[in-house]
């Protein structure tokens, strides 16, 4: 499991988190989401070890992140932007995953066939998207439990993501695998997160199983006979309201049944329930949470 | 403390260049031995220096190589989530780039005793013992240059504290010697050739050629040469050692990889050079301008010095922005070293000038050169055709100074040095035609400890002078310009010639 518990981090005098706490379960696929400059990659180079925190810690299975470097043999960590030395062919790379952790050559090579790349290629030479498929192809042959993709799963083509979800569900279950992935790709994250956390203003706003949050937030589009005060629909935990004339589009958190009945009790003359997708979930929290602070 | 792997790694990952600089470094180092007709032993005392020169080459080159990682924000990602201890991935990196420039030099020097053996005597104390100075050396030089390549934020800034750090005892030195002589403080002379000997490389390479240069000798040669070590300075290279193991602590260890790719403002990166140099030319200008009362010349130097300040800026903040607050301390900075520079100068450097010190076994010399004077030995009247040129030339030992034999003599020659020190620091001119030359030097080793030169306007009396050749050589020189001939005299000589 990884716990990360009052987590402070500053650059200069800029705070970006401010006592982050979080708790992920193992063998989950969780989605970090936030806005630019939320903190999405910092708090993902603290996990791997890279910064250190002002306060608080990471733990990954009890082990701290930063002060115990033997439990980084468990964490892959793949930024948005990959190093590699000049003049590196892919074999030359692979020396330095061989030499400092569980290098495994079988899935080395079952993932160099996957993601289709020679292993004589020089790597300046390689596209963008090809170079993310190498640091995946390392990432993933070194076994890790813990994998953090900071934007790493934008940038493949389809195919190749298809085979990288079936990878990744394949070593959830077998390896007992745990993934972050950060991205601003929501529809994708959506199809391969199970759980998600919005990082909002240094800390985590909401987070939690995908599912369930998802039945949590619905819309409903509501029609009334004639135009009604915004302020009727005070009760609901609203995390959007927009009407157009006497259409009334509400977002709202809590029980659908509840709200159903609520809205039931206002007496439209339609109303329709309809499911949010984790965009839409990303947005009217941020909204929500904005409100709340102007209030 | 050192990670196997990862120093597996660092051997593999580059195993080619490592070999293809060994064989650079072995066949650099061994070339004399391909020049034909030269001494056995002479091609071993040059592969020695040239080993140690590549070698400190080296000790500079393979911290920017292998510390590079740490001033680009990508590489830090892939380094620093490695599954390495920071104080294992630091001890590592240098023990690798010690035993790789360690392993080169042994193999030359192996090589180079092979070519050698058969028609020299090796003497096998000096061998170890320039081993060790080596080991020690190449040690400490990566631990120091490590550590100030770390004090920068990236890769350009990191190569300029090395080079800026480098040249510091250089400037302290100049320094020293250009108030010293302005001052003309004569203990303080020496301190250029022993300020650069407490340079890390200088010490070093003074320390390990001493010992080098005594391995082999010839057959038919009788060892002349002892070879010594300096124990301070091999101290003061510990000092700075542990110095810079501290640091690499701080710089390294506690380091924030955020600084990566940052600008360099840690204190010991651009703030500390700037200033440091600065003061320095500062200072060196400011007590040139008192001495000179030339002012109008030294305007364009001060604005030449603001405008590279100017620039130095740029680089350090990589904006081109004029900040109010450098253009008021530069100002400020100029206007106080001079100042103090003039409030020294006017009071006569305190009294320092008039001092030396004396330590046992060691001896004064007095040289002192007058020029175009008359026959009867007064300054020379320009229409004369011919001129006198005295010079005095007097050894005393310290310890003899108050004798009856020498004390008039010293009374005599202090007086005058006393009366040049008081025209040099109330006259603005700067050469006269006459000069004294004051050396106080080691009678044992036969080593001048400190000196300094006069400008002198008054001649020696003829009484003085009768006084003075009791204790040393006077001699005389006439040198008449119709016949362009030169006649040389003693004292007593050129008084009975003269009539005087």
């Amino acid at each position: 499991m990884l716990k990360i518990d009052k987590l402070y981090k500053n650059f200069g005098n800029k705070e970006v988190l401010k006592g982050l706490d979080l708790e992920i379960q193992d063998e989950s696929i969780f989605g970090l989401v936030g806005i630019n400059g939320a903190g999405k990659s910092t708090l993902l180079r603290i996990i791997a070890g890279v910064y250190e925190p002002e306060q608080g810690c990471v733990l990954f299975n009890d082990c701290d992140t930063y002060d115990d470097p033997k439990i980084r043999k468990e964490i892959a960590f793949v930024s948005d932007e990959q190093f590699y030395p000049i003049g590196s062919t892919i074999k030359s790379v692979k020396q330095i995953y061989e030499s400092m952790y569980d290098f495994s050559e079988a899935k080395y090579q079952k993932f160099l066939k996957m993601f289709e790349l020679d292993e004589k290629d020089s790597i300046l030479n390689l596209s963008k998207g090809n170079k993310r498929r190498v640091a995946l192809l390392f990432a993933l042959s070194i076994e890790p439990k813990l994998l953090l993709l900071d934007e790493a799963y934008d940038g493949l083509e389809p195919l190749i993501r298809y085979k990288f979800k079936q990878a990744l569900a394949d070593l959830i279950e077998d390896e007992h695998l745990t993934v972050i992935i950060s991205s601003h790709n929501l529809k994708e994250l959506e199809d391969i997160c199970d759980s998600f956390g919005i990082l909002e203003d240094g800390r985590m706003l909401e987070y939690g199983d995908l599912s369930d949050s998802k039945e949590n937030i619905n819309k409903y589009q509501i029609v009334f006979e004639k135009e009604i005060e915004k302020d009727a629909f005070n009760d609901f935990n609203i995390l959007h309201l927009e009407n157009e004339g006497r259409v009334y589009q509400l977002v709202a958190k809590g029980n659908q049944e509840e709200i159903l009945s609520r809205i039931e009790a206002m007496h439209p003359i339609l109303v329709d329930v309809l499911q949010v997708n984790f965009e839409e979930l990303f947005i009217y929290e941020l909204e929500g949470r904005s409100k709340s602070n102007d209030q | 403390m050192i990670n196997k792997n990862y120093f597996k790694y660092l051997f593999k990952s580059k195993i080619i260049a490592w070999v293809f600089f060994g064989i650079m470094f072995v066949a650099i180092s061994m070339s004399s031995f391909l020049t034909p007709g030269n001494e056995a032993t002479d091609c071993f005392r040059v592969t020695t220096i040239t080993s140690l020169v590549l070698s400190i080459i080296m000790s500079f080159a393979l911290p920017v190589f292998l510390f590079s990682f740490v001033h680009r924000k990508r590489s830090c990602d892939m380094y620093f989530s490695l599954p390495i201890d920071r104080k294992e991935l630091l001890i590592t990196t240098i023990t690798f780039s010690f035993v790789l420039i360690f392993s080169y030099y042994a193999i030359t020097s192996i090589f180079a005793l092979l070519f050698t053996m058969r028609s020299t005597t090796i003497f096998f104390s000096s061998l170890f013992a320039s081993c060790a100075m080596m080991a020690l050396g190449i040690l400490a030089l990566l631990i120091i240059n490590s550590c100030i390549y770390l004090f920068a934020n990236n890769i350009f800034d990191g190569i300029v504290m090395l080079a800026a750090y480098s040249a510091i005892f250089v400037a302290i030195s100049l320094t020293a010697e250009t108030i010293s002589d302005l001052l003309l403080i004569p203990f303080m002379l020496s301190s250029f050739e022993e300020g650069i000997l407490f340079s890390p490389v200088a010490i070093v390479a003074v320390n390990f050629t001493s010992i080098s240069q005594n391995i082999v000798q010839s057959i038919d040669e009788t060892m002349s040469f002892v070879p010594s070590v300096s124990y301070l300075q091999i101290t003061v290279l510990v000092i700075y050692t542990c110095i810079a193991c501290f640091l690499l602590k701080k710089n390294f260890v506690e380091r924030k990889t955020e600084r990566a790719e940052q600008v360099s403002n840690t204190f010991f990166s651009y703030p500390f050079i700037i200033n440091f140099y600065l003061l320095v030319s500062l200072v060196n200008l400011g007590f040139s301008i008192i001495k000179s009362n030339m002012i109008d010349s030294f305007i364009l130097l001060y604005i030449l010095l603001f405008c590279i300040y100017l620039i130095s800026i740029f680089v350090y903040k990589r904006k081109i922005k004029f900040y109010w607050k450098n253009i008021l301390y530069f100002v400020s900075a100029a206007l106080i070293t001079f100042g103090c520079g003039k409030f020294i100068f006017m009071n006569h450097a305190f009294s320092l000038p008039y001092q030396y010190p004396l330590n046992v076994g060691e001896k004064i010399n007095y040289y002192i050169n007058e020029n175009n004077l008359n026959k009867d030995l007064s300054s020379k009247d320009l229409e004369a055709n011919y001129s006198v040129n005295l010079s005095i030339n007097i050894d005393i030992p310290t310890d003899q100074l108050d004798t009856e034999k020498y004390k008039q003599a010293v009374s005599i020659l202090e007086a005058h040095r006393k009366q040049a020190i008081d025209l040099w620091f109330t006259t603005s001119q700067s050469y006269y035609d006459k000069g004294a030359d004051l050396y106080i030097s080691n009678a044992i080793q036969n080593k001048d400890v400190a000196s300094c030169s006069y400008q002198t306007k008054d001649v020696f009396t003829i009484e003085e002078l009768k006084q003075l050749a009791k204790v040393g050589t006077i001699e005389l020189e006439y040198y008449d310009y119709k016949t362009d001939n030169y006649q040389t005299y003693t004292l007593d000589e050129y008084l009975k010639e003269v009539k005087l």
